[in-house]
Order: structure tokens, then sequence, then C-alpha cells
């Protein structure tokens, strides 16, 4: 029986949302790609050359020279020193940081600066599901069949979520796909050092672990879908609680942009346990050397805090629309 | 199937949102083969009860039997031997006439493709299975919505206004397959409207309900067996008070007629002969054959004011 609700479900979902979900990922991604190519000209950057610009400004600091508008969160002189010994050690063994090609533009313009317009679109379909479905009165009749309520909830959110892995994996393609095009695949297997090991006051490469590129974009797009995974219990809890899909979509993106914003300016350990610290996790990542050590988070404890928090979710929107009179 | 065992019952149903009752100690039993109508005039808790013996709602007090299967108890069990249209039947826009079955068909472990194609013709919407159904008139939904009510075949209809948007042919569709699902299938339809001269034409049993409570309930032959007497006089107020005081009578005066209900065996050759002696010219009098509204009325204006009604567009 469940098969059944769940063959339902994806099939309203798919429908109803799927070709306007791939449409706005792929204007997305060909902005970014081909209108970055056709604006930067012939000006391509290596990436010795950002490696190279990102020495001069650490040089700066460490000089005592930073401008005045670089104020605030910027990195001791010491913690300078370090990274601009990290990045001389890229440079001198031909070890690539942020390239150009395909491979480092899913790992970074991907997972990381994409994941919030993710966040945002899978938060919108889940908030829409059962809302939308009391505005439009088809709920009645779907809930005086032979099924169970918990069950068809469950059914929306494995709906949702098998549309958020379609459109995830669909734009990790496409991007791939075009930036290759544009700036050549590259090598997926380049290795991508993590975690720079500091020992006696100097960074130990040798010590320091590392990964293929591949493998980093995957752990990347896993804490994406694991925050999509979160943001769509959030928004199925709203859904089962209001009975107008406008509203369960202005509880849903207000609760995560305004979560966002609040918890961004508090420096206390509390808002680590809290789901929107880890909305856009791949952004966060230990590995991305331009992030002070004392601020990143550990992958562990993001993977850990999404999964709570998606159970709790889920399970407290099934508990609701199980209680829940249907007044459509 | 025993016909003399409800298949539908409400035992003290009762639905209360806040402080507001609007349903109280509802108690009724449909049976196989049998069409009620459940009339009531708007906001009388019709939608209320319905939504409760569907499981939409959740009684503060009493009890839903379907099949003698209690609804709180084994929901899914209950839920498998009805069919159900409640208010308008929404269905899923973006979906076509075929696909939108479909849906309800897995629900319902029902998935032959001409199964439900037949259902389709039997409502009459042939040739329209891979059209959209956002594109559908309101009486083409509503006729796609008890095909989906039809869905593997079962024990109860559940009904909520299934005439509403349908032209007097597309009622009289409707009107004969619910005739011939009750009499030929034994399926018991549990309807309610509005539509009181509907209701006349196909129910068995009408149960009337008024602020929340039954306030008859009765055989449909039984409730229009009353007889009703209209008489011409040129004093009616004077006349009326001499009918009344002799026969014990309940009489009132419509247009300037005397409208009688007769009972106890009174007859209108007694009516003639007591007039005739007091010398009362009649100018006319007839039978007057009762329509199901006259009573509907009569029964309503007894608890509430007959003009409010009317605005709520009872009729």
């Amino acid at each position: 029986m469940f098969t059944s609700i769940l063959h339902n479900e994806t099939q309203k979902i798919f429908k109803r949302r799927l070709a306007i979900l791939l449409l706005a990922v792929t204007a997305v991604v060909i902005m970014m790609t081909f209108g970055e190519f056709y604006l930067s000209g012939s000006a391509h950057k290596t990436w010795q050359d950002n490696v190279n610009n990102k020495i001069a400004d650490y040089q700066r600091i460490v000089n005592g020279q930073a401008p005045s508008e670089w104020e605030g969160k910027l990195p001791t002189p010491d913690e300078a020193k370090m990274q601009i010994q990290v990045l001389q050690y890229h440079l001198d063994n031909n070890i690539p940081i942020n390239g150009n090609d395909a491979g480092w533009f899913v790992a970074d313009t991907i997972n990381k600066e994409m994941a919030l317009l993710m966040v945002l679109l899978i938060a919108y379909i889940a908030a829409e599901t059962l809302a939308q479905e009391s505005g439009e009165g088809t709920i009645k009749l779907l809930m005086t069949t032979p099924v169970s309520r918990w069950q068809v909830t469950l059914g929306k959110y494995i709906g949702i979520m098998l549309t958020a892995t379609i459109v995830l994996a669909y734009t990790l393609f496409l991007g791939y796909l075009a930036d290759g095009i544009l700036y050549g695949f590259g090598s997926l297997s380049q290795p991508v050092i993590l975690s720079p090991k500091i020992i006696n006051g100097s960074i130990d490469m040798t010590a320091s672990s590392h990964m293929p590129l591949w493998q980093y974009i995957l752990s990347g797009t896993l804490l994406n879908w694991l925050s999509l995974a979160c943001v769509g219990g959030l928004g199925m809890l709203f859904s089962a609680l209001l009975n107008n899909s406008g509203a369960a979509i202005g509880a849903t993106l207000g609760t995560v942009i305004g979560g966002q914003v609040g918890l961004g300016v508090i420096k206390a350990t509390w808002p680590n346990y809290l789901f929107w610290k880890y909305l856009t996790p791949a952004s966060n990542l230990p590995i991305d050397i331009n992030i002070p050590s004392g601020t990143q988070v550990s992958v562990a404890m993001a993977v850990v805090v999404l999964i709570v928090w998606a159970l709790i979710f889920i399970t407290s929107s099934m508990f609701v629309f199980e209680k829940k009179d249907i007044l459509a | 199937m025993n016909n003399n065992i409800p298949i539908l019952e409400a035992r003290n149903l009762s639905k209360t949102l806040g402080s507001k009752t609007i349903v109280s100690n509802l108690c009724f039993k449909v049976y196989p083969g049998e069409i009620y109508g459940f009339l009531g005039p708007n906001g009388a808790g019709k939608t209320t009860t319905i939504r409760m013996l569907t499981s939409l709602i959740f009684p503060t007090m009493g009890d839903v039997y379907i099949n003698a299967i209690k609804l709180k108890e084994n929901r899914e069990g209950a839920l498998k031997n009805i069919g159900c249209i409640v208010e308008n039947p929404e269905l899923y826009k973006y979906l076509t006439a075929m696909e939108n079955l479909k849906q309800f068909a897995r629900l319902k472990g029902q998935t032959n493709e001409d199964y439900l194609y037949n259902l389709l013709v039997k409502v009459g919407l042939p040739n329209t299975a891979d059209q959209k159904v956002g594109t559908f008139s309101l009486g083409m939904r509503q006729r796609l919505g008890l095909a989906q009510a039809l869905i593997g075949n079962p024990k109860v209809l559940i009904l909520d206004e299934p005439m509403n948007g349908l032209d007097p042919q597309g009622m009289k569709d409707i009107r004969d397959i619910l005739i011939s699902l009750a009499k030929e299938d034994n399926m018991a339809v549990f309807i309610s409207s509005h539509l009181l001269h509907e209701m006349q034409m196909i129910a068995d049993r009408v149960g009337i309900i008024n602020n929340g409570k039954i306030i008859a309930e009765d055989q449909v032959s039984a409730l229009l067996s009353d007889k009703t007497l209209s008489l011409k006089v040129d004093e009616p107020e004077r006349t009326l008070a001499l009918i009344v005081n002799s026969f014990n009578l309940n009489g009132t005066i419509k247009n300037g007629e005397i409208q009688l209900e007769l009972r106890n065996g009174i007859e209108m050759a007694d009516i003639i002969r007591l007039l005739a002696s007091r010398n009362i010219d009649i100018q006319d009098i007839r039978m007057v054959d009762q329509e199901l509204e006259d009573i509907f009325f009569r029964l309503v204006d007894n608890e509430t004011s007959y003009l409010d009604k009317r605005v709520e567009g009872v009729r």
C-alpha cells in the first residue's frame, strides 16, 4: 500500500514542479558559466594567478598594511602567515586550489554558492505539498481513501526528497558539463588537501590528510542533501500546520532565512546545535583554507545535527497531520 | 448481505468546535440497497456530519460504524467500504481524468485500466480519459467525482451535494445511476442535498437536520402521505377558527386560502358538511399534493423563522 502512496505522491510533485525546478537551476547554471565566460573575455585567470593574489593579500596583513575596508573578519598576522605557507605549498607542488576546470567549478560554485538556492527551492515545494492540497480541497478525497495519514505525510516527504535528489544530481551534471565545455574538464582525481596540520606553530603538510577532488565534491553534495532533508521536513511541518500554501511557504522561508540571519551575529556555541548553522554546510567545510581554523565546522557534527532535526521535523509533521481535523 | 443490518450507522455523534456545538447526539442507520436523503438548511451540520462519517474530522463524542466496523478503532478497515464525494469534487487539475482515477484506484487496490475506463463510460464521460481535469466543467467534475467514488464497488456511497452544477440532463443521469446502484447492486447511498425535489424523486428515506439535530426521519412515502386541503371562502380567519374548533385540525392561511392538514380520518366531505350547515359559501375546495419541500419548511420553520432559511438559500 505504501508503494501506491509513494507512486501517487511522486507523480503529483513531478507533474507539478519538477520541470520548473529543473528550468530554474538550468538558468542559474548557464548564467554562472557562460555568462561569466563571456563577461571575463580573454582574461581567464589560472588558479596560480588567484593563489598569488591571495598570497599578496595575506602579505599585506602580515606587514600591517591591510586596507581599512578589510576590517572585521581579518585573520591575525600569525594566521595570515600560515595561510601563506599553505598557499605556497600548493604552488610549489602544483596542487590546484579553486581551479578553473569543471571539477573545481562543481566543488566551489555548485556545492557552495548554489547551496542556499537549493535550500530555498526545496523549502518552497515542501511547504506547498499538504497546504496546497488543503487549499485546493483535494486533501478531502485523498483522506477518505483507506490509507493512513502518517503514510501520506511520509509519502509526500519521500516524494520531495526524490525531487531534491534529482534536481541536485542534475545541477551537478549540468554544471560539470557546461564548465567543462568552456574551461576543460580537468582531472577529478587531483588531490585536495584537507585540514592542514599545525605543528609547533608551522604547517606540516605531510601530516595533513587529503582526498581526490571527486570525493571532496561528493562529501559537499552529501552535506547539501542532508540540509535539504532538514528544510524539507521543516516545510512539511508548516504545511501540516497551516491550511494555506502561501502562509506555509512564507512561514518556512521566513524561518530558514530569519534564523540564518539571526544566528549569524551570535558568538555563543549553542547555535552549533541548531540546523540553521549547517544549511549551506559545504561552504563551511574545514577544507576551505580561507576559513580561520576557529570557526571551522566539524563534518560529523553537521551530519548529526542535520539528521536529528530532519527526524524531529518529519515525525512532528506526521503527528500534527494525524490529529488534525480536515476542514478545508 | 442482510438488508436488515445497517451498513452505515451514527451513534450519538457530536462535534463541538471551541464553544460552538455544530452537531449534537446524531443517530441514524442506513441499510443496504437504500437511498437515504440527508436534508437540512445551510449551516445545519450536514457537511460536518459527512466529514465525521468519512473520518476527515474526529467526533467530540459518539461513534460511526461502517459495515459494523468502528471507524475510530479501525479507520482504514472501515473506509475500505465507502466511496465519497465531500462538497465539490476537487480533483487534481494538472492530471488527466484517467490519471486522477488511477490516483484513487491505487489507494483502493484496484488498478485495472479497462475497469476504470468503464467507470468513465458509466458516469457519462467517455473519451475524456486523456483530458486534463483543469479543462472540465463543474458538471463533468461531479461526474468524475462520482466515478472516483465508485472505484472498487463500495458498500456505501457517501455523497455531499452530488447534483451541484449539473444541468437537468446531468441530474437525471446521476439520478438513474444512483437508483440502479441501490436497487440492482444493493449499495447503500447516503446523500446530502438541498435539492428537495430531487430527493423526493430518489430517496427511500430522509433525515432532516436542523441546528445540529435530526428533527425528523421517515420514509419519504410516509412523510408525503399527509393530506392537505386548500379551501377558499369569504372570511378565512373566522372559518379557520370554526374548523379548528370543530375538528381539532392544524391549518394556516396562505394567499387568502385556508390550508388544512387532514388527519384522524376526517375527509373533505366532513368539512363541506360543516360549512354548509353554517351557510358558509365555498368558492373553491381541492386536495393539494404534498411536496417534500412543504414538509421540510414546516419542520424547519417550527424551529427557526422561515425568512432566515430563505435567505440562507435553501431553495
